[in-house]
């Protein structure tokens, strides 16, 4: 089951400073930004990117 | 790297062979009649112009028709909705919100949150704040700690505010599967103003399940609450065509199905691997942040491999509407940028034909305004710039010549015009009562009386649509930026003062247009009066329409019984701010009218 990291509920409320955040699990993941445009390096007109987009 | 998505199957393809030859078949027809028509004094630049604008806006609107015949026939029993069976998916339900009004969305999360554990569904819920004032993020605080009391939620439901909006609300949930995706198979993205019944999120998960490929899961959801008669207009066209059109739409898009951004599901590893979107090159509106990330994020899981599937029959999914105008025409502002924002991205690398051409209809359903406004303006000029009639062509004539009549031809255009625009809906109704579907819009009549009021205002509406799209559309490409303004939500109901500061413009632009004509071409103002009388009474139309509808037009099956998890909001909200309990849904509004 994933770690309760409620910061609320783990300190006394009566007394509890108020917190930033109540986080969600920490489980981190790669996410490689796409790429959706062409770098100068790598210009494929447009027209030939449409017609043959294997050569992309 | 997954294997591509396979193409499209022979019978998706030939719908959308059939699609596109309708719509070039109408516009053809059309653009014939009005030529025809047009070269009879000599056709000249204005004439090219129009048959030119003719084509292309019968061609879109015949797009649209073919897309709603072809959902007509109702879905075949091939696909059995999916059960969970099982150990359940760890699936995580996400709530971007941005200067919202927490009462309201936590109450909407208390309920869900409900509904999920009585299906015997065990989601973590995460609040994603965006919002910036310090006064706001200290509302959503407290909201949040009466949730978590009221819901014993510690542990499995989660609050977090972001320093940075960056990349808005893609960027805000992008934020999450960075941090938290680690820990979740699915995710159902959500908007502050969704509503989901437990038993439905339920089957999106089994449909994922069941279909390995699957990277997203799109539902229709259905709009809720409305109580203008706008809003509630907009409820009814939302309930009553929109799972036609959606069916239509599923059928014609296959595997590269559409994300609205909200009310889906998807597969957390096939959006963390393909969904994290550039910043575009260079300033707003075309550079920056991209706007309408839904449709990219939708053909990036194609791009992938993932398939993405719209799929109009899971009930239990709402949201709620614009209730004016007004608020209709801000929403469309930024949609319009953000579609337009799409002419970048057209020849990105390796996206499907199909999400190409997705990107072209978006574009395109804004444009569209301006090639109306275009087609109404060269239409006028070629009027007034005909050449006088030569009722002697021969010197030696004895009788004169003179032009033909082409009333007919351009009567028939505009009633096809017509045809196009209402025939879907009325198709639609025979549909509804042919299946039994009326029944919950209250019977044939009163479905026919909804049907015919809806279409009259829709009407009324179009020019002034019609005006801020074009402005909207001006605005882009001109550079202008028009931000991510907060949604309006809530009654809404607008003065004609409101009204009038907000649609003095396309008021007089109607007086001015109508008076041109009038003392331009005096025979061509009545054909203008359908649009130009209604800019002229834009802001009484506005206000008009903001006003809550008293009586039983516009009737859907939610008020006829209230979904459970609509009814649970409703009560958890008058608990939360103390109001007194309403009628029952089934009584609002102005069921007392009626009987």
């Amino acid at each position: 089951m994933i770690e309760n990291r409620n910061t609320y509920f783990e300190t006394d409320k009566a007394t509890a400073v108020e917190p930033l955040t109540w986080e969600p699990p920490h489980a981190p993941m790669d996410m490689p930004r796409q790429v959706l445009e062409e770098t100068r390096q790598s210009r494929v007109s447009p027209l030939m990117r449409l017609f043959f987009p294997q050569r992309a | 790297m997954r294997s591509p998505l396979p193409q499209a199957d022979t019978k998706t393809r030939m719908l959308r062979v059939l699609a596109l030859a309708c719509a070039a078949a109408a516009a053809v027809f059309a653009t014939a009649l009005l030529f025809e028509a047009a070269r009879q004094d000599g056709a000249d630049f204005w004439d090219y112009a129009r048959s030119v604008l003719i084509f292309v806006t019968t061609a879109w609107l015949a797009w649209g028709a073919s897309l709603a015949l072809i959902g007509l026939p109702p879905a075949g029993r091939k696909h059995k909705a999916a059960d969970l069976t099982g150990e359940q998916p760890a699936t995580a339900v996400l709530v971007p919100i941005c200067n919202e009004d927490p009462v309201d969305t936590f109450a909407r999360i208390a309920a869900m949150d409900a509904s999920m554990r009585a299906d015997g569904l065990s989601c973590d819920i995460a609040i994603l704040s965006d919002t910036r004032s310090e006064d706001g993020r200290r509302a959503e605080r407290e909201a949040f700690k009466r949730l978590l009391v009221e819901t014993e939620g510690a542990g499995h439901i989660f609050y977090r505010c972001r320093e940075n909006n960056a990349g808005r609300k893609a960027g805000n949930v992008e934020d999450f599967f960075r941090r938290s995706g680690g820990a979740y198979t699915y995710a159902v993205i959500l908007d502050a103003d969704s509503l989901m019944e437990g038993r439905t999120i339920r089957r999106m998960i089994a449909e994922m399940e069941a279909d390995p490929q699957l990277g997203l899961l799109q539902t229709l959801p259905k709009v809720t609450g409305a109580r203008s008669f706008f809003g509630r207009a907009m409820q009814f066209a939302s309930g009553f065509h929109g799972p036609v059109f959606t069916r239509g739409l599923a059928r014609m898009q296959g595997q590269t199905g559409p994300f609205w951004g909200h009310n889906a599901i998807v597969r957390v590893k096939a959006f963390a691997e393909s969904c994290a979107l550039p910043e575009l090159q260079g300033k707003p509106p075309f550079g920056g942040h991209i706007l309408s990330h839904d449709y990219v994020e939708a053909a990036l899981l194609a791009r992938a491999g993932w398939a993405v599937r719209v799929d109009g029959s899971i009930d239990g999914s709402y949201e709620e509407g614009p209730e004016n105008i007004l608020s209709y025409a801000k929403r469309d502002r930024r949609w319009c940028q953000g579609n337009l924002q799409h002419i970048r991205l057209l020849t990105a690398p390796g996206l499907r034909g199909w999400s190409r051409f997705v990107f072209v209809q978006g574009i395109f359903s804004y444009l569209v305004s301006l090639l109306w406004a275009g087609f109404l303006i060269a239409s006028v000029a070629a009027t007034v710039m005909a050449p006088a009639p030569d009722y002697f062509p021969d010197p030696y004539q004895l009788f004169p010549v003179f032009p033909s009549d082409r009333t007919k031809q351009i009567t028939a255009l505009a009633l096809g015009i017509v045809g196009l625009l209402i025939m879907p809906k009325f198709a639609i109704l025979v549909e509804s009562a042919a299946t039994g579907r009326v029944r919950g819009f209250g019977g044939v009549m009163r479905a026919l009386g909804s049907v015919v009021t809806e279409v009259l205002l829709t009407s009324l509406i179009a020019p002034l649509m019609l005006m801020y799209q074009t402005r909207a559309v001006l605005q882009v490409l001109a550079g202008r930026d028009g931000g991510w303004p907060a949604n309006a939500r809530g009654e809404g109901q607008l003065t004609l003062a409101d009204a009038f500061s907000a649609a003095w413009w396309v008021m007089l632009t109607g007086v001015v247009a109508l008076g041109l004509t009038f003392w331009l071409s005096p025979d061509l103002a009545p054909w203008l009066l359908p649009v130009t009388v209604p800019m002229i009474l834009g802001p009484m139309l506005i206000a008009w329409s903001s006003r809550r509808l008293t009586y039983g037009l516009f009737r859907v099956p939610e008020e006829k019984q209230t979904p459970p998890v609509v009814a649970s909001y409703r009560d958890i909200h008058r608990r939360w701010t103390g109001q007194r309990a309403e009628a029952p849904d089934s009584a609002l509004p102005g069921d007392a009218a009626v009987a």
